[in-house]
Protein backbone atom coordinates (compact mmCIF):
# COMPACT_ATOMS: atom_id res chain seq x y z
CA UNK A 1 0.00 0.00 0.00
CA UNK A 2 1.42 3.36 -1.01
CA UNK A 3 -0.57 5.42 1.48
CA UNK A 4 0.96 8.73 2.52
CA UNK A 5 1.23 7.73 6.18
CA UNK A 6 1.28 3.93 6.34
CA UNK A 7 2.32 4.16 10.00
CA UNK A 8 -1.23 5.25 10.87
CA UNK A 9 -2.66 1.91 9.75
CA UNK A 10 -2.08 -1.73 10.67
CA UNK A 11 -3.48 -4.70 8.82
CA UNK A 12 -4.99 -7.92 10.14
CA UNK A 13 -1.85 -10.02 9.51
CA UNK A 14 0.30 -7.59 11.47
CA UNK A 15 -2.10 -7.64 14.38
CA UNK A 16 -2.35 -11.46 14.36
CA UNK A 17 1.41 -11.57 14.87
CA UNK A 18 1.50 -8.73 17.39
CA UNK A 19 -1.41 -9.55 19.69
CA UNK A 20 0.95 -9.66 22.65
CA UNK A 21 3.41 -7.04 21.51
CA UNK A 22 4.91 -5.11 24.41
CA UNK A 23 3.77 -1.58 25.07
CA UNK A 24 0.80 -1.96 22.76
CA UNK A 25 -2.87 -1.66 23.62
CA UNK A 26 -5.70 -2.81 21.36
CA UNK A 27 -8.90 -0.81 21.81
CA UNK A 28 -12.35 -1.56 20.42
CA UNK A 29 -14.49 1.57 19.98
CA UNK A 30 -18.22 0.91 19.85
CA UNK A 31 -21.42 2.80 19.43
CA UNK A 32 -23.31 -0.07 21.07
CA UNK A 33 -20.98 -2.39 23.03
CA UNK A 34 -23.85 -4.75 23.82
CA UNK A 35 -23.96 -5.74 20.15
CA UNK A 36 -20.22 -5.64 19.56
CA UNK A 37 -17.57 -5.81 22.31
CA UNK A 38 -19.78 -7.93 24.58
CA UNK A 39 -20.44 -10.36 21.72
CA UNK A 40 -16.73 -11.05 21.49
CA UNK A 41 -13.70 -8.88 20.78
CA UNK A 42 -10.06 -9.28 19.77
CA UNK A 43 -8.33 -11.08 22.67
CA UNK A 44 -6.77 -8.58 25.05
CA UNK A 45 -8.68 -5.60 23.64
CA UNK A 46 -10.17 -3.02 26.01
CA UNK A 47 -13.36 -1.10 25.31
CA UNK A 48 -14.08 2.55 24.61
CA UNK A 49 -17.84 3.05 24.78
CA UNK A 50 -18.28 6.00 22.42
CA UNK A 51 -21.34 7.42 24.15
CA UNK A 52 -20.07 7.17 27.72
CA UNK A 53 -16.33 7.56 27.28
CA UNK A 54 -15.79 9.99 24.40
CA UNK A 55 -18.36 12.69 25.12
CA UNK A 56 -18.54 15.31 27.83
CA UNK A 57 -21.51 14.47 30.07
CA UNK A 58 -22.66 18.10 30.39
CA UNK A 59 -21.82 20.34 27.46
CA UNK A 60 -21.79 19.31 23.84
CA UNK A 61 -18.13 18.50 23.33
CA UNK A 62 -15.71 15.61 23.32
CA UNK A 63 -14.26 14.75 26.72
CA UNK A 64 -11.85 17.29 28.18
CA UNK A 65 -8.14 16.62 28.72
CA UNK A 66 -8.58 15.53 32.36
CA UNK A 67 -11.28 13.04 31.42
CA UNK A 68 -9.09 11.79 28.58
CA UNK A 69 -6.23 11.31 31.04
CA UNK A 70 -8.48 9.36 33.39
CA UNK A 71 -9.74 7.21 30.50
CA UNK A 72 -6.22 6.43 29.30
CA UNK A 73 -5.07 5.61 32.81
CA UNK A 74 -8.03 3.30 33.37
CA UNK A 75 -7.35 1.46 30.10
CA UNK A 76 -3.69 1.01 30.97
CA UNK A 77 -2.47 3.32 28.21
CA UNK A 78 0.66 5.35 28.90
CA UNK A 79 1.95 8.27 26.85
CA UNK A 80 4.35 6.01 24.97
CA UNK A 81 1.89 3.12 24.39
CA UNK A 82 1.15 2.17 20.80
CA UNK A 83 -2.65 2.22 20.52
CA UNK A 84 -4.46 0.14 17.89
CA UNK A 85 -8.06 1.27 17.39
CA UNK A 86 -10.76 -0.72 15.66
CA UNK A 87 -14.52 -0.96 15.69
CA UNK A 88 -17.66 -1.88 13.82
CA UNK A 89 -19.49 0.10 11.11
CA UNK A 90 -16.25 0.12 9.08
CA UNK A 91 -14.34 1.86 11.87
CA UNK A 92 -16.80 4.75 11.98
CA UNK A 93 -16.44 5.36 15.72
CA UNK A 94 -12.84 4.13 15.83
CA UNK A 95 -11.91 6.88 13.36
CA UNK A 96 -13.59 9.41 15.62
CA UNK A 97 -11.60 8.09 18.59
CA UNK A 98 -8.44 8.38 16.45
CA UNK A 99 -9.27 12.04 15.92
CA UNK A 100 -9.71 12.54 19.69
CA UNK A 101 -6.37 10.81 20.36
CA UNK A 102 -4.79 13.30 17.95
CA UNK A 103 -6.60 16.19 19.61
CA UNK A 104 -4.80 15.23 22.81
CA UNK A 105 -1.60 14.63 20.89
CA UNK A 106 -1.12 10.93 21.62
CA UNK A 107 2.15 9.99 19.97
CA UNK A 108 1.45 6.61 18.39
CA UNK A 109 -2.12 5.72 17.48
CA UNK A 110 -3.11 3.51 14.54
CA UNK A 111 -6.28 2.20 12.95
CA UNK A 112 -6.86 -1.48 12.19
CA UNK A 113 -7.61 -1.63 8.45
CA UNK A 114 -10.97 -3.38 8.02
CA UNK A 115 -11.92 -3.18 11.69
CA UNK A 116 -14.10 -5.73 13.40
CA UNK A 117 -15.54 -7.05 10.18
CA UNK A 118 -12.26 -7.93 8.51
CA UNK A 119 -10.90 -9.45 11.71
CA UNK A 120 -13.82 -11.90 11.96
CA UNK A 121 -13.89 -12.51 8.23
CA UNK A 122 -10.20 -13.47 8.38
CA UNK A 123 -10.93 -16.07 11.04
CA UNK A 124 -9.53 -14.03 13.89
CA UNK A 125 -10.26 -15.41 17.33
CA UNK A 126 -12.70 -13.58 19.58
CA UNK A 127 -12.84 -13.45 23.33
CA UNK A 128 -15.56 -12.50 25.78
CA UNK A 129 -13.16 -11.92 28.64
CA UNK A 130 -12.70 -8.34 29.73
CA UNK A 131 -9.01 -7.82 30.40
CA UNK A 132 -7.66 -5.35 32.91
CA UNK A 133 -4.28 -3.70 32.93
CA UNK A 134 -2.36 -1.76 35.56
CA UNK A 135 -3.47 1.86 35.65
CA UNK A 136 -1.08 4.46 34.30
CA UNK A 137 -0.63 8.13 35.10
CA UNK A 138 -1.30 9.53 31.66
CA UNK A 139 -0.63 13.21 30.97
CA UNK A 140 -1.96 15.06 27.94
CA UNK A 141 1.17 16.76 26.57
CA UNK A 142 -0.71 19.49 24.70
CA UNK A 143 -4.02 20.12 23.02
CA UNK A 144 -3.62 20.04 19.27
CA UNK A 145 -6.40 21.92 17.50
CA UNK A 146 -4.98 21.66 13.98
CA UNK A 147 -7.55 19.01 13.02
CA UNK A 148 -10.61 20.70 14.46
CA UNK A 149 -12.62 23.73 13.40
CA UNK A 150 -15.41 25.53 15.24
CA UNK A 151 -18.30 27.45 13.73
CA UNK A 152 -16.80 30.93 14.10
CA UNK A 153 -13.60 29.94 12.32
CA UNK A 154 -15.56 28.13 9.66
CA UNK A 155 -17.48 31.32 8.92
CA UNK A 156 -14.21 33.29 8.66
CA UNK A 157 -12.80 30.76 6.23
CA UNK A 158 -15.89 30.85 4.07
CA UNK A 159 -15.33 34.60 3.70
CA UNK A 160 -11.53 34.69 3.53
CA UNK A 161 -10.89 31.59 1.48
CA UNK A 162 -13.64 30.84 -1.02
CA UNK A 163 -11.34 28.22 -2.42
CA UNK A 164 -11.67 26.02 0.66
CA UNK A 165 -13.34 22.67 0.00
CA UNK A 166 -16.22 21.68 2.20
CA UNK A 167 -17.08 17.96 2.15
CA UNK A 168 -20.43 16.74 3.41
CA UNK A 169 -19.89 13.01 4.07
CA UNK A 170 -23.50 12.15 4.97
CA UNK A 171 -25.87 10.11 2.82
CA UNK A 172 -27.30 11.81 -0.29
CA UNK A 173 -30.76 11.88 1.32
CA UNK A 174 -29.41 13.85 4.28
CA UNK A 175 -27.40 16.14 1.98
CA UNK A 176 -30.47 16.95 -0.09
CA UNK A 177 -32.48 17.58 3.05
CA UNK A 178 -34.98 14.78 2.46
CA UNK A 179 -34.25 13.47 5.94
CA UNK A 180 -32.72 15.30 8.89
CA UNK A 181 -31.02 12.24 10.43
CA UNK A 182 -30.33 8.66 9.27
CA UNK A 183 -33.17 6.29 10.21
CA UNK A 184 -30.99 4.55 12.82
CA UNK A 185 -30.48 7.80 14.74
CA UNK A 186 -33.84 9.57 14.56
CA UNK A 187 -33.26 11.46 17.80
CA UNK A 188 -30.28 13.31 16.35
CA UNK A 189 -32.25 15.27 13.81
CA UNK A 190 -31.73 19.00 13.18
CA UNK A 191 -34.52 21.55 12.81
CA UNK A 192 -33.83 21.94 9.10
CA UNK A 193 -32.59 19.60 6.38
CA UNK A 194 -30.04 20.31 3.66
CA UNK A 195 -26.36 21.18 3.57
CA UNK A 196 -23.92 24.04 4.06
CA UNK A 197 -23.84 26.12 0.87
CA UNK A 198 -21.00 25.08 -1.40
CA UNK A 199 -20.39 21.68 0.20
CA UNK A 200 -19.91 18.68 -2.07
CA UNK A 201 -21.43 15.34 -1.09
CA UNK A 202 -19.02 12.40 -0.89
CA UNK A 203 -20.49 9.81 1.51
CA UNK A 204 -17.83 8.55 3.91
CA UNK A 205 -18.49 4.86 3.21
CA UNK A 206 -17.34 5.25 -0.39
CA UNK A 207 -13.76 5.24 0.89
CA UNK A 208 -13.98 1.58 1.96
CA UNK A 209 -14.33 -1.66 0.05
CA UNK A 210 -16.93 -4.35 0.69
CA UNK A 211 -14.60 -6.16 3.05
CA UNK A 212 -14.29 -3.09 5.25
CA UNK A 213 -10.72 -2.13 4.28
CA UNK A 214 -9.78 1.20 2.74
CA UNK A 215 -9.68 1.55 -1.03
CA UNK A 216 -6.26 1.90 -2.65
CA UNK A 217 -4.78 5.35 -3.24
CA UNK A 218 -5.72 5.60 -6.93
CA UNK A 219 -9.38 4.87 -6.24
CA UNK A 220 -9.45 7.31 -3.35
CA UNK A 221 -7.97 10.06 -5.51
CA UNK A 222 -10.64 9.36 -8.09
CA UNK A 223 -13.26 9.76 -5.40
CA UNK A 224 -12.15 13.17 -4.11
CA UNK A 225 -10.11 15.06 -6.71
CA UNK A 226 -12.67 15.28 -9.54
CA UNK A 227 -15.08 16.83 -7.02
CA UNK A 228 -12.67 19.64 -6.23
CA UNK A 229 -11.35 18.16 -2.99
CA UNK A 230 -7.67 18.49 -3.84
CA UNK A 231 -4.51 18.41 -1.71
CA UNK A 232 -3.65 22.07 -2.35
CA UNK A 233 -6.84 23.28 -0.66
CA UNK A 234 -7.94 23.83 2.87
CA UNK A 235 -10.43 20.99 3.38
CA UNK A 236 -13.19 20.79 5.96
CA UNK A 237 -15.25 17.65 6.52
CA UNK A 238 -18.57 17.47 8.33
CA UNK A 239 -21.48 15.09 8.85
CA UNK A 240 -24.25 15.10 11.48
CA UNK A 241 -22.31 15.12 14.75
CA UNK A 242 -18.70 14.68 13.60
CA UNK A 243 -18.07 10.93 13.60
CA UNK A 244 -18.35 10.08 9.92
CA UNK A 245 -16.45 13.30 9.18
CA UNK A 246 -13.48 11.95 11.18
CA UNK A 247 -13.41 8.89 8.97
CA UNK A 248 -13.06 10.99 5.81
CA UNK A 249 -10.58 13.27 7.62
CA UNK A 250 -8.46 10.17 8.30
CA UNK A 251 -8.60 9.14 4.65
CA UNK A 252 -7.62 12.57 3.33
CA UNK A 253 -4.91 13.28 5.88
CA UNK A 254 -3.28 9.90 6.49
CA UNK A 255 -3.98 7.89 3.35
CA UNK A 256 -3.78 10.66 0.76
CA UNK A 257 -1.44 12.99 2.66
CA UNK A 258 -3.49 16.22 2.51
CA UNK A 259 -1.74 18.80 4.67
CA UNK A 260 -4.69 20.89 5.77
CA UNK A 261 -7.83 18.95 6.71
CA UNK A 262 -10.12 19.74 9.60
CA UNK A 263 -13.26 18.23 11.06
CA UNK A 264 -16.15 20.59 11.73
CA UNK A 265 -17.62 18.47 14.51
CA UNK A 266 -20.47 20.90 15.14
CA UNK A 267 -21.61 19.53 11.79
CA UNK A 268 -25.20 19.51 10.61
CA UNK A 269 -26.67 19.23 14.08
CA UNK A 270 -25.17 22.69 14.72
CA UNK A 271 -25.61 24.40 11.34
CA UNK A 272 -29.07 22.99 10.69
CA UNK A 273 -30.33 24.41 13.98
CA UNK A 274 -29.02 27.96 13.57
CA UNK A 275 -31.50 30.76 12.99
CA UNK A 276 -31.21 32.53 9.61
CA UNK A 277 -28.25 30.53 8.40
CA UNK A 278 -28.22 29.80 4.67
CA UNK A 279 -29.01 26.26 3.59
CA UNK A 280 -28.70 24.59 0.21
CA UNK A 281 -30.67 21.57 -0.86
CA UNK A 282 -29.58 20.94 -4.42
CA UNK A 283 -26.32 19.27 -5.47
CA UNK A 284 -23.37 21.67 -5.51
CA UNK B 1 -40.84 -26.88 21.29
CA UNK B 2 -42.09 -25.77 24.65
CA UNK B 3 -44.53 -23.03 25.47
CA UNK B 4 -42.51 -21.14 28.01
CA UNK B 5 -43.87 -17.62 28.34
CA UNK B 6 -40.59 -15.79 27.80
CA UNK B 7 -39.53 -18.08 24.99
CA UNK B 8 -42.89 -18.64 23.29
CA UNK B 9 -41.79 -16.60 20.29
CA UNK B 10 -38.20 -17.84 20.43
CA UNK B 11 -38.51 -21.53 19.57
CA UNK B 12 -35.66 -23.77 20.70
CA UNK B 13 -36.19 -27.30 19.33
CA UNK B 14 -35.40 -29.75 22.11
CA UNK B 15 -33.48 -32.22 19.92
CA UNK B 16 -30.74 -29.69 19.15
CA UNK B 17 -27.62 -28.78 21.12
CA UNK B 18 -26.98 -25.16 22.01
CA UNK B 19 -24.04 -22.96 22.83
CA UNK B 20 -26.34 -20.58 24.70
CA UNK B 21 -23.71 -17.92 25.40
CA UNK B 22 -23.00 -17.53 21.71
CA UNK B 23 -26.48 -18.26 20.26
CA UNK B 24 -25.36 -21.22 18.19
CA UNK B 25 -27.32 -24.43 17.58
CA UNK B 26 -25.91 -27.76 16.50
CA UNK B 27 -27.71 -30.76 14.97
CA UNK B 28 -25.91 -34.12 14.88
CA UNK B 29 -26.26 -35.63 11.40
CA UNK B 30 -24.31 -38.80 12.22
CA UNK B 31 -20.86 -39.78 11.06
CA UNK B 32 -19.21 -37.01 13.10
CA UNK B 33 -20.98 -34.39 11.01
CA UNK B 34 -22.92 -31.57 12.61
CA UNK B 35 -25.12 -28.91 11.08
CA UNK B 36 -24.67 -25.50 12.70
CA UNK B 37 -26.83 -22.39 12.67
CA UNK B 38 -28.02 -19.26 14.45
CA UNK B 39 -30.36 -19.61 17.45
CA UNK B 40 -33.42 -17.36 17.22
CA UNK B 41 -32.77 -15.18 20.30
CA UNK B 42 -29.77 -13.64 18.53
CA UNK B 43 -32.06 -12.34 15.80
CA UNK B 44 -34.18 -10.52 18.36
CA UNK B 45 -31.06 -9.01 19.82
CA UNK B 46 -29.26 -7.86 16.68
CA UNK B 47 -32.04 -7.76 14.08
CA UNK B 48 -32.42 -9.75 10.87
CA UNK B 49 -29.16 -10.70 9.23
CA UNK B 50 -28.19 -8.87 6.07
CA UNK B 51 -24.89 -10.61 5.33
CA UNK B 52 -23.57 -14.10 6.06
CA UNK B 53 -20.09 -15.03 4.93
CA UNK B 54 -18.95 -18.52 5.98
CA UNK B 55 -15.26 -19.35 5.99
CA UNK B 56 -14.15 -21.69 3.19
CA UNK B 57 -14.82 -25.44 3.14
CA UNK B 58 -11.83 -27.23 4.63
CA UNK B 59 -11.06 -24.51 7.19
CA UNK B 60 -10.00 -25.99 10.52
CA UNK B 61 -11.55 -24.19 13.47
CA UNK B 62 -11.07 -24.34 17.18
CA UNK B 63 -13.91 -23.79 19.61
CA UNK B 64 -14.61 -20.05 19.75
CA UNK B 65 -13.18 -19.21 16.34
CA UNK B 66 -15.56 -17.86 13.72
CA UNK B 67 -17.35 -20.22 11.34
CA UNK B 68 -18.88 -17.27 9.54
CA UNK B 69 -19.12 -13.50 9.58
CA UNK B 70 -22.65 -12.39 10.52
CA UNK B 71 -23.94 -8.88 9.92
CA UNK B 72 -27.16 -7.03 10.49
CA UNK B 73 -27.77 -3.33 10.16
CA UNK B 74 -26.56 -2.82 13.74
CA UNK B 75 -24.23 -5.76 14.27
CA UNK B 76 -20.95 -7.19 13.04
CA UNK B 77 -20.28 -10.53 14.67
CA UNK B 78 -19.35 -14.13 14.44
CA UNK B 79 -21.00 -17.54 14.27
CA UNK B 80 -18.83 -19.11 16.95
CA UNK B 81 -17.56 -22.63 16.39
CA UNK B 82 -19.25 -24.73 19.08
CA UNK B 83 -16.76 -27.59 18.61
CA UNK B 84 -13.28 -28.03 17.25
CA UNK B 85 -13.47 -29.37 13.72
CA UNK B 86 -13.37 -28.65 10.04
CA UNK B 87 -15.91 -26.89 7.84
CA UNK B 88 -17.30 -29.60 5.54
CA UNK B 89 -20.09 -27.80 3.73
CA UNK B 90 -21.53 -24.32 3.35
CA UNK B 91 -25.18 -23.45 2.86
CA UNK B 92 -24.98 -21.32 -0.28
CA UNK B 93 -28.72 -20.69 0.13
CA UNK B 94 -28.23 -18.42 3.16
CA UNK B 95 -25.21 -16.75 1.59
CA UNK B 96 -27.41 -15.74 -1.34
CA UNK B 97 -30.44 -14.97 0.85
CA UNK B 98 -29.49 -14.16 4.46
CA UNK B 99 -33.20 -13.64 5.20
CA UNK B 100 -33.60 -17.43 5.17
CA UNK B 101 -32.08 -17.60 8.64
CA UNK B 102 -35.04 -15.70 10.06
CA UNK B 103 -37.59 -17.56 7.95
CA UNK B 104 -36.47 -21.08 8.84
CA UNK B 105 -33.73 -20.83 11.47
CA UNK B 106 -33.46 -24.53 12.30
CA UNK B 107 -34.15 -25.86 8.81
CA UNK B 108 -33.14 -24.22 5.53
CA UNK B 109 -31.48 -21.45 7.50
CA UNK B 110 -28.52 -23.57 8.64
CA UNK B 111 -25.14 -22.01 7.92
CA UNK B 112 -22.37 -24.62 7.80
CA UNK B 113 -21.73 -28.30 8.40
CA UNK B 114 -18.86 -29.18 10.65
CA UNK B 115 -16.81 -32.39 10.81
CA UNK B 116 -15.88 -32.85 14.44
CA UNK B 117 -14.61 -35.67 16.56
CA UNK B 118 -15.60 -34.28 19.93
CA UNK B 119 -18.84 -34.95 21.74
CA UNK B 120 -21.19 -31.94 22.04
CA UNK B 121 -22.02 -32.85 25.65
CA UNK B 122 -18.37 -32.99 26.59
CA UNK B 123 -17.84 -29.68 24.84
CA UNK B 124 -20.28 -28.11 27.30
CA UNK B 125 -23.22 -27.72 24.91
CA UNK B 126 -26.73 -27.99 26.34
CA UNK B 127 -29.84 -29.67 25.02
CA UNK B 128 -33.55 -30.00 25.92
CA UNK B 129 -34.71 -28.48 29.21
CA UNK B 130 -31.19 -27.55 30.26
CA UNK B 131 -30.77 -25.33 27.22
CA UNK B 132 -34.17 -23.72 27.74
CA UNK B 133 -33.43 -22.95 31.39
CA UNK B 134 -30.11 -21.38 30.48
CA UNK B 135 -31.79 -19.35 27.75
CA UNK B 136 -34.46 -18.06 30.13
CA UNK B 137 -31.73 -16.75 32.41
CA UNK B 138 -29.88 -15.18 29.51
CA UNK B 139 -32.96 -13.49 28.11
CA UNK B 140 -33.68 -11.90 31.50
CA UNK B 141 -30.10 -10.86 32.01
CA UNK B 142 -29.67 -9.29 28.61
CA UNK B 143 -33.17 -7.87 28.24
CA UNK B 144 -33.87 -9.73 25.00
CA UNK B 145 -37.52 -9.76 23.96
CA UNK B 146 -38.90 -12.38 21.59
CA UNK B 147 -41.76 -10.94 19.55
CA UNK B 148 -44.31 -12.51 17.21
CA UNK B 149 -42.38 -11.27 14.20
CA UNK B 150 -38.87 -9.95 13.61
CA UNK B 151 -38.47 -6.19 13.77
CA UNK B 152 -37.16 -4.46 10.65
CA UNK B 153 -36.78 -1.16 12.51
CA UNK B 154 -36.47 -0.20 16.13
CA UNK B 155 -36.86 3.02 18.06
CA UNK B 156 -36.62 3.66 21.76
CA UNK B 157 -38.55 6.39 23.51
CA UNK B 158 -37.67 6.11 27.17
CA UNK B 159 -37.62 9.75 28.21
CA UNK B 160 -40.76 10.84 26.39
CA UNK B 161 -44.30 10.82 27.69
CA UNK B 162 -47.22 9.37 25.85
CA UNK B 163 -48.09 12.06 23.32
CA UNK B 164 -44.47 12.59 22.41
CA UNK B 165 -43.97 8.87 21.96
CA UNK B 166 -46.82 8.66 19.49
CA UNK B 167 -45.53 11.68 17.59
CA UNK B 168 -42.12 10.06 17.39
CA UNK B 169 -43.61 6.73 16.33
CA UNK B 170 -45.69 8.40 13.62
CA UNK B 171 -42.77 10.45 12.29
CA UNK B 172 -40.58 7.40 12.01
CA UNK B 173 -43.23 4.96 10.86
CA UNK B 174 -44.51 6.91 7.88
CA UNK B 175 -41.08 8.09 6.83
CA UNK B 176 -38.96 4.95 7.04
CA UNK B 177 -41.12 1.81 7.42
CA UNK B 178 -42.16 0.41 4.08
CA UNK B 179 -45.35 -1.61 3.55
CA UNK B 180 -44.88 -5.11 5.00
CA UNK B 181 -42.06 -4.02 7.32
CA UNK B 182 -42.26 -3.85 11.10
CA UNK B 183 -41.27 -1.28 13.71
CA UNK B 184 -40.31 -2.25 17.27
CA UNK B 185 -41.02 0.53 19.77
CA UNK B 186 -39.55 0.41 23.27
CA UNK B 187 -41.10 2.70 25.88
CA UNK B 188 -41.60 2.80 29.61
CA UNK B 189 -44.56 5.08 30.15
CA UNK B 190 -47.22 2.94 31.88
CA UNK B 191 -49.97 5.06 30.36
CA UNK B 192 -48.81 4.06 26.90
CA UNK B 193 -50.35 0.65 26.38
CA UNK B 194 -53.92 1.68 25.61
CA UNK B 195 -52.84 4.57 23.42
CA UNK B 196 -50.44 2.41 21.50
CA UNK B 197 -53.29 0.03 20.69
CA UNK B 198 -55.54 2.90 19.71
CA UNK B 199 -52.84 4.44 17.52
CA UNK B 200 -52.69 1.33 15.33
CA UNK B 201 -56.47 1.33 14.95
CA UNK B 202 -56.67 5.06 14.20
CA UNK B 203 -53.89 4.87 11.65
CA UNK B 204 -55.19 1.68 10.06
CA UNK B 205 -51.97 -0.20 10.81
CA UNK B 206 -51.37 -3.63 12.33
CA UNK B 207 -50.33 -4.09 15.93
CA UNK B 208 -48.44 -7.36 15.72
CA UNK B 209 -47.37 -7.77 19.33
CA UNK B 210 -47.20 -5.98 22.66
CA UNK B 211 -45.22 -7.30 25.60
CA UNK B 212 -44.21 -5.96 28.98
CA UNK B 213 -40.81 -6.90 30.35
CA UNK B 214 -40.04 -5.39 33.72
CA UNK B 215 -40.48 -1.64 33.33
CA UNK B 216 -40.33 -1.69 29.56
CA UNK B 217 -43.14 -1.99 27.07
CA UNK B 218 -42.37 -3.48 23.67
CA UNK B 219 -44.72 -2.84 20.79
CA UNK B 220 -44.42 -4.19 17.27
CA UNK B 221 -46.30 -2.49 14.42
CA UNK B 222 -46.50 -3.61 10.82
CA UNK B 223 -47.10 -1.13 8.04
CA UNK B 224 -49.95 -2.22 5.80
Amino acid sequence: MNYAHPEALVDIDWLQKNLNAPNTRIVEVDYDPRLAYEQGHIPGAVLIDWRKDMNDPVQRDVIGPEAFERLMSRLGIANDTTVILYGDYNNWFAAFAFWVFKLYDHRDVRLLNGGRKKWIDSGGELSKETPSYPATSYKVPRINLENRIFLTDLLKIKVANPNAALVDVRSPAEYRGEITAPPEYPEEAAQRGGHIPGAVNIPWGQAVRDDGTFKPVEELKQLYEPRGVTPDKEVITYCRIGERASHTWFVLKYLLGYKNVKVYDGSWSEWGNLVRFPIEKEQA
Amino acid sequence: MRGSSKLEDCPLPSELFYDVDNDVWLRPLGGFTYRVGVAVPLLFKVGKLSNIKPRPVGTAVKKGQPLALLESQRFTGSLWAPLQGEIARINEGVVAEPGKVAEDPYGDGWVVELKAHSDPKLAGLLTGEDAIRRYEEKIDREGIVCLKSYPDHRITALAETCEMILTKVGDYFFKFVRPGETLHVVTQDPATEVDMLKWARDMGQELVDMKRRGKLIHVLYRRL
